[in-house]
Parts: structure tokens; sequence; C-alpha cells
């Protein structure tokens, strides 16, 4: 294969034209149009939800645009998979990682199109091609080496050389630094510097603003969905961003902040060793506190270990004005926990089970008589709750897998009502939601805290964080970034916390990139 | 609800309910073998000895369904349960030990086996599958090396006196296993404790999250699906005189057919105790009549092997069935955006 197939630079490789794309509540994308132009890094970045997935996905043809046209070095293209989309040129790079950890990087490289002979594969061609590609990258990687003994930047590494290996015009990159550490960052800017000289257009999707400007040639800004504008890079500043990136309605008016309680819940010098640390912060009696940061900041990581389901490094923390060492599930919900988690299907439901079991499941002791489950309890609390929280299903005896999301949401939120918890984490509580459960949530939560239960919101969702918090702290980088009073907030103030700390480059996680 | 309504909802539960549509075929089978066979088929002497080789597979189905429900495997049972038997005879006759000792100590070797497993497989993390295969390894080696290679045979009374009386016209193992059978639906059906076991089953992560004690209850399991094994050893020691070294060969496989002809998944979550047992008796009616009939025995495990098939590809289809007729709208799934990675 040969780099940097593409011609002159400047030259319009791909074209998004008026690009819609809804999903059943969502409109994703509405009607966006970028340039992407050869011997270019062009950012896309933008919010939580505004849209930069989903435009890629179209773009490498994972999923139709509704409608709108793709243009292809000037010519109108239909793409139905993502093979095709590879085979015309555009390669895309995900943000999960898509190689096979127990094979070796030559074998990762090839997957599905190892060179044969004879019908067998032809392992030295594989070695041979590997080891040119990597070469032609720069990179020093030993292609029969095993993914999983890279580090992590590394196998990013791989991980375009794979892309690449089908000789793209068009490289899409979906967050690549979201698991690498500052110091592996800047080797992949120099690969990726490389590349774009040699006359690769790159797309380059990020929500680390610090990054636009250390990489990019361009920028284009989404929001909601909807196209904010494409700049130069050198032309505007952080404040431009920024001011493109927010600005969404609030879904509810504030409710004034209640008289703050004492303190109930004090975290100091929180650490796990590895996705945080020295996270420090209180809740008191009576209110609902925001916990917003970008995705990977930590904060699901610091309430599940104060939940018992991480294990903890270090720290104090104190429950009740009592010190407590929480270390399992079942003594958080005895001291009056609740933790609803961000993952509805793999953490949150028993989606093939019925709407009832699902109620009572965290509360199995309340159904109980001796030492009997008391089928008669288990239906009496599931319809209480059904009627409270007006899930929409035709009985509590159907499965959950046949309610729509704001419906299983609702169930998973009856689960944690009914173990009656004093403190209740939320952690992404509207995720996948539409808007109309959306609200019934918020207002779920408000008479909660009515009703004496202090409330964590945990949201990437800056309007919802804003619209319900009486108090927000922002993450970033496995630290707080700063505390902030709900009154006062602004997307803007939120999102300029939630870039304070550059990515760790320090021991927290094993240094690599010797390339 | 006007009769065809009720009509396609008793098909309906008939379909969809393994022990419902289970004990139709009995009823059927039974029917068919007691007109063709009315001397034979239904006379005490048949009636009392299928429910005697039934007693002891009754007791490892059941300690296997609870572990199959809870989403785990136990491969060493057979081996477990020939160990068990060569202990209890060996530690009365070579070590002249009371009866009285002998039992509580096998029985608590037996549950010290499960617990090591379970702690394996619940702790440690490994694959129930892999850790009890490698567990049934070793039970075969040390029952062998125990017994120098020979079955331990002619058994004295004492050593026999728990397995051999009858009581009410049934032997003492069928009483055991009825016993077993009792307490055991009572604690599956019943109790806030083992109804965890569902959970576990159906995703023991989402089962953690909502405070169940995941790792806790799965070591619970392995004890007794291991005490029970033991029990089932020794009791069958007993009863024939000998502890032969082969006894158990195979009960694994056996057990989880019988639990999956019942309606249990191998996936976990999936079935009731009720229906596995079902599933055991229709084994044990189908090896009776293929003995009354005369049929060759190696048409025996061929039959079984179909009906097993038959059985889960029925699954596979209802679960299709079920998930596109059970609706009440098109959702799931296809009602929500992909999780967009931003």
């Amino acid at each position: 294969m040969t780099m940097g197939a593409a011609g002159e630079p400047g030259r319009v490789v791909l074209s998004a034209r008026d690009i819609e794309k809804s999903f059943p509540g969502v409109k994703a994308l509405k009607g966006v149009s970028v340039d992407f132009r050869a011997g270019q890094i062009h950012a896309v970045c933008g919010e939580n939800g505004a849209g930069k997935s989903t435009l890629m996905h179209v773009l490498a043809g994972a999923y139709p645009a509704d409608s709108g046209t793709i243009l292809y070095e000037g010519k109108p293209i239909t793409l139905h998979t993502q093979h095709q989309a590879n085979t015309l040129g555009i390669a895309i790079v995900y943000q999960e990682r898509s190689l096979v950890p127990g094979l070796t990087v030559g074998e990762n490289i090839f997957a599905g199109r190892q060179p044969r002979r004879l019908g067998l594969v032809d392992w030295r061609a594989v070695e041979r091609g590997a080891r040119q590609t990597l070469a032609q990258l720069g990179l020093e990687i030993d292609p029969r080496q095993l993914v999983v003994e890279l580090p992590a930047a590394l196998q990013q590494m791989v991980e375009i050389a794979k892309a690449l290996s089908v000789n793209p015009r068009v490289l899409i990159l979906d967050e690549p630094t979201a698991t690498v550490t500052q110091r592996e960052s800047e080797v992949l800017f120099g690969l990726l510097r490389r590349l774009r000289d040699g006359g690769l257009a790159i797309v380059y999707i990020s929500h680390r603003l610090a990054e636009i400007f250390q990489i990019a040639d361009h920028v284009t800004v989404l929001k909601d969905g909807a196209f904010m504008g494409t700049e130069e890079v050198s032309k505007v500043d952080e404040k431009w961003l920024i001011k493109r990136m927010v600005g969404r309605e609030l879904y509810v008016t504030r409710a004034p902040s209640p008289e703050a309680g004492e303190r109930i819940l004090e975290v100091e010098g929180l650490s796990d060793g590895d996705r945080f640390r020295e996270v420090g912060f209180h809740l008191r009696a009576g209110e609902i506190l925001g916990f917003s940061g970008l995705v990977g900041a930590g904060r699901t990581e610091v309430f599940q270990t104060l939940f018992g389901l991480r294990a903890r490094q270090a720290g104090r923390v104190r429950l009740f004005g009592k010190p407590v060492r929480i270390t399992s599930p079942r003594e958080a919900i005895a001291l009056g926990l609740g933790y609803l988690p961000e993952d509805r299907k793999e953490q949150g439901l028993f989606v093939e089970m019925a709407v009832c079991d699902n109620i009572v499941a965290a509360a199995l002791d309340r159904c109980r008589r001796f030492i009997e489950l008391d089928r008669k309890k288990v239906l009496r609390f599931s319809e209480e709750y059904r009627s409270r929280l007006s899930i929409a299903t035709p009985s509590v005896e159907q499965k959950v897998l046949n309610l729509s999301g704001g419906n299983q949401q609702k169930v998973v939120l009856a689960k944690w009502l009914l173990v009656n918890p004093r403190i209740l984490v939320v952690d992404e509580p509207t995720r996948g939601v539409d808007v109309g459960a959306k609200l019934e949530i918020y207002s779920i939560l408000r008479q909660l805290r009515e009703g004496g239960t202090s409330i964590v919101v945990i949201s990437s969702d800056l309007p919802e964080i804003l619209s319900i918090a009486d108090r927000i702290y922002v993450m970033c980088e496995g630290r707080i970034a700063g505390e902030i009073q709900g009154s006062a907030a602004t997307e803007e103030s939120l999102l300029s916390l939630s870039s304070r700390f550059e990515p760790p480059g320090g021991p927290a996680r094993p240094a690599g990139g010797e390339a | 609800m006007r009769p065809p309504d009720r009509l396609r909802a008793m098909g309906r539960a008939l379909l969809f309910r393994r022990s419902l549509s289970l004990l139709l075929v009995l009823l059927v089978f039974g029917g068919i073998m007691t007109a063709a066979y009315p001397d034979i088929f239904l006379s005490r002497y048949n009636f009392s000895s299928i429910l005697l080789n039934m007693s002891f597979d009754v007791m490892v189905v059941v300690g296997m369904t609870i572990l199959l429900i809870g989403g785990e495997v136990d491969l060493s049972v057979g081996w477990n349960l020939s160990m068990s038997g060569v202990i209890y005879a060996l530690l009365m006759t070579r070590l002249n030990l009371p009866l009285a000792v002998a039992l509580p100590v096998t029985l608590a070797i037996g549950a010290a086996c499960g617990a090591l497993v379970g702690w394996i497989v619940a702790y440690v993390g490994v694959n129930s599958f892999i850790a009890t295969l490698a567990a049934g390894l070793v039970y075969y080696g040390v029952e062998f090396w125990l017994a120098g290679g020979q079955s331990v045979t002619h058994l004295g009374p004492e050593v026999t006196s728990i397995g051999m009386a009858s009581w009410l016209g049934q032997q003492l193992p069928v009483w055991y296993a009825a016993g077993v059978v009792v307490v055991f639906l009572y604690l599956m059906n019943r109790t806030k404790a083992f109804r965890q076991y569902t959970y576990i089953g159906m995703n023991a992560q989402v089962a953690r999250y909502s405070g169940i004690p995941v790792a806790r209850m799965k070591l619970l399991a392995f004890v007794i699906s291991s005490v029970l094994a033991s029990f089932a050893g020794l009791i069958s020691a007993a009863r024939f005189a000998n502890a032969i070294l082969l006894v158990g060969q195979g009960m694994e496989l056996k057990a989880i057919t019988a639990a999956m002809v019942g309606g249990i998944s191998f996936t976990g979550g999936v079935g009731t105790l009720a229906g596995a047992l079902l599933g055991t008796l229709f084994i044990a009616l189908v090896n009776n009549a293929m003995i009354i009939a005369t049929i060759n025995a190696f048409w025996q495990p061929i039959f079984i092997g179909v009906v097993l098939l038959g059985a889960v590809v029925l699954d596979v289809v209802l679960l299709r069935v079920g998930s596109s007729v059970g609706r009440t709208r098109p959702t799931s799934k296809a009602a929500q955006p992909p999780a967009a990675p931003e």
C-alpha cells in the first residue's frame, strides 16, 4: 500500500450536504453540511448528544441518512455498509477498540482479508505487509507482537494502521485520545500530522477543546444535531467554540433551592488507584447535587466505589456522621444508599423478567414473610409504583423488554424508590428516553427530595444538570475541577471546568509509546 | 373472556410452560404404556422400581437445577457421587467408624468439596464448566486411589442399614429423594433466598447492582449440589451393598439432560425445579418403557438425545415466537437511538 494517495492539498474529498437523521424520539442530525479537504485535519466538536458520532457513522456507512447527499470526489454516493465505504476510500476508527487482543499486530491489521497462498493464509505475507504498513507510519512495532501486550496508545496506532491498510483518502477518528495519556497523545498527533502532510483528509472528533487548537486546521461545531458553523482554527478561540456549543433551552424552570441541611455524606481524598484520585465533596440533607463533566471524567467510578462496586484505594467516607467502609452494594443499601446505574440494559434491568420482578429486585426483603417471598406483596408494591410513576405497561407481569426506553427507565427508578434510600444516586437518569419521560423523571426526583431523600444526579447533559441541581461539582480527568451553585452555573462555566485539567501523563497509567 | 380466547390462552400456557406440556406428554405416554402393557406397566413392582431407579437421579437433578437456574453448572457430580460412596464404605470397613460418624463425615467432605469449587467459581472467577470438569477428574482419581482400583463390595449390615429397608411399601432411597424434593420445591418456589437464583441467572451483574449477594449464593448452590451428590452416593452404596467405582459415571450429563427436557435453560434464570423433576420422570419412564417393550438398549440414548434436541429446538422457536407475539408495541431495541458514543 502507499500512504497519502490523495492529490493536492485543499481539494474537497468528502462532503456532506443537508444530512438529516432521526432516531425514534430524537432528531440526531438536522441538515448538516460540511466539506472535508485533502491534507487537512478537520475537527468536529459539540456537547454530548450533539450528533458528532451520528454524523461520522453516516459518513462511514454504518447507518443510512434519512435525507441529504454524501459527495465523494465530487460524485454523490450511497453507502449501505461500512465495507462499501472502506472500498471507496473512507476509513473510520471508532472510539471502541476493534482489535482482537489475543492476536498479533499483523493478524489484526489484515483481519478478514489475509493474503492467501494455495488456499492457506500466507503468514509471511501478513508479516511483511504489516511491517511495511507500520514502517510507513514510522511506527516501531513488531507485527508478531500480541496486541494485548501493547500500551493503549500503540494499540490506537495499530487501529489507525489497520484503517489505513485499505489505502483510504479520508480517515475518520472518533475521540482517539479518550483512553490515552497526554504523552501518548503527542505521539498520536505527530502521526496525524505526518498523514495530513501526505495528503490524507482527516476528520477528528473530540470534545477536548485544547486538542482542537493543537492539531486541527478547521473546526465544525454541532449542537443538538444542527450545524453551527465551520471556521479555520487559527481564526477562532475557545470562547468562540463554547458559545456555539452551548445555549440549549432548559428543560424545566429551576425550582428555588431549599434550605441546606447538615452534611449527610462527606467524602475526602477518595482514590481508586485507577480512574479518579483525591476526590472530595459533600452532600447536604434535602438537596439535589449535580455531578457534571465529560464522559470518562470518573464520575460514575466515584459513585460505584461509594456503592461498594469498586475497590477503593484511599480516602475517608462519612455517612450520616459516621465513618463507613462499604464493600458491597448490599451493605450500601442497608446503610440507606441507592444507585441507579447508567447502563440500563447491563446494570439496571433484568430485561427478560417481568416488570414486577424488576421493581422488587433490590428490595426483596420488603416482600418477605419470614423466609418466604410473598407474591402478593410483590404485586402490591409493583402496582403501587406503577401508578405512582405512571409506568405504561398493560400489566406488571409484562416483560420489561417490551417497554419503551422511558418506561424501562421508570422501572429502574421504581426499583430504587422501593428500597426507600435516604440518598439516591442517579447516573445519567434520562439517557435514551424521550422528552416527555425526561420531564416526568425530573418531577419524580423533585418529589423525592420533598419527601426527604437527598439526590445526586450524574449527568453529561448540561441543560439537565442546570435545571435540576441545587449545587454542582464538575469533574475532569479523575479530579474535582470545581464546585458551583446551581443558580450561578451556566453551560459555559460547566464546560470550561470540564476541560480544566490536562489528561494525566503521570504514573497513574502505564506510560508507553516509544515510537 | 370468551371461549375461543380462553382456548387460545390455554394453548399458549401449554406451549410456553414446559412443566404443563411435559405433564401432558407424560400422561399420554403413561396412557399408551398402560394400554399396551396393562399387567406390567401399572404393577406395583414396576412402579417401585421406577421410583427406586429415579431416586438417585433426583437428588443430583435438584442440585444441578439450582446451579443451572443460577447460571452455573456442576460437571463433577457424577464422580463426586461415586467417590462419596467409596469414602462412606471405606470409613466404615477400613477405619471401623460407626455409622453415626461415617455418615456426617462423608457429607462434610462433600460440603467441603462443594465449598472449595464454589469459591473458585464465585470468588476467583473461574468458569464453572472448567472448574467442575477439573474437580470431577480429581474426585475420580482420589476415589480410585483410596479404593485401590477395586469397588468396595460385600458391605455389612451397619453400612447398608440406611439404604436397604422399606417403609410403607417403598424403599428408603425413594423416601430420601421424596424428602429432598419436598424441601427444595418449597425452598425454590417460596423462599426469598432461593428466588435470588433466578435473578442471578438472568443477569449476574444486574443482580449485583441490585444488592443481591451473588457470590455467596453461588457458593451455596455448589455446596448444596455437592452435598446432595455425596448423599446420593452413600445411599447408593448402602442400598446396593457395594460402593461401585463407576456408579456415578455420566450422571452429570443425565441430570443436565433431564433438567433441559424439563425446561431449564443453559443460560440461566429460566425454568423451574418442578419442570426439571418432570423431565427426570420422563426419562425414567422412557427407560422403563424400553425395558418392558424389550427394545434394544442402544435405542434408549438415541431416543433421549432426540427428545433433548426437540426440547431445545422448541425453546429456540418459542423464544422467537414469544418475542414477536407477546409485544405491546414494537419497541425494545428498535425504539432507542443507539447510545451515541460521544
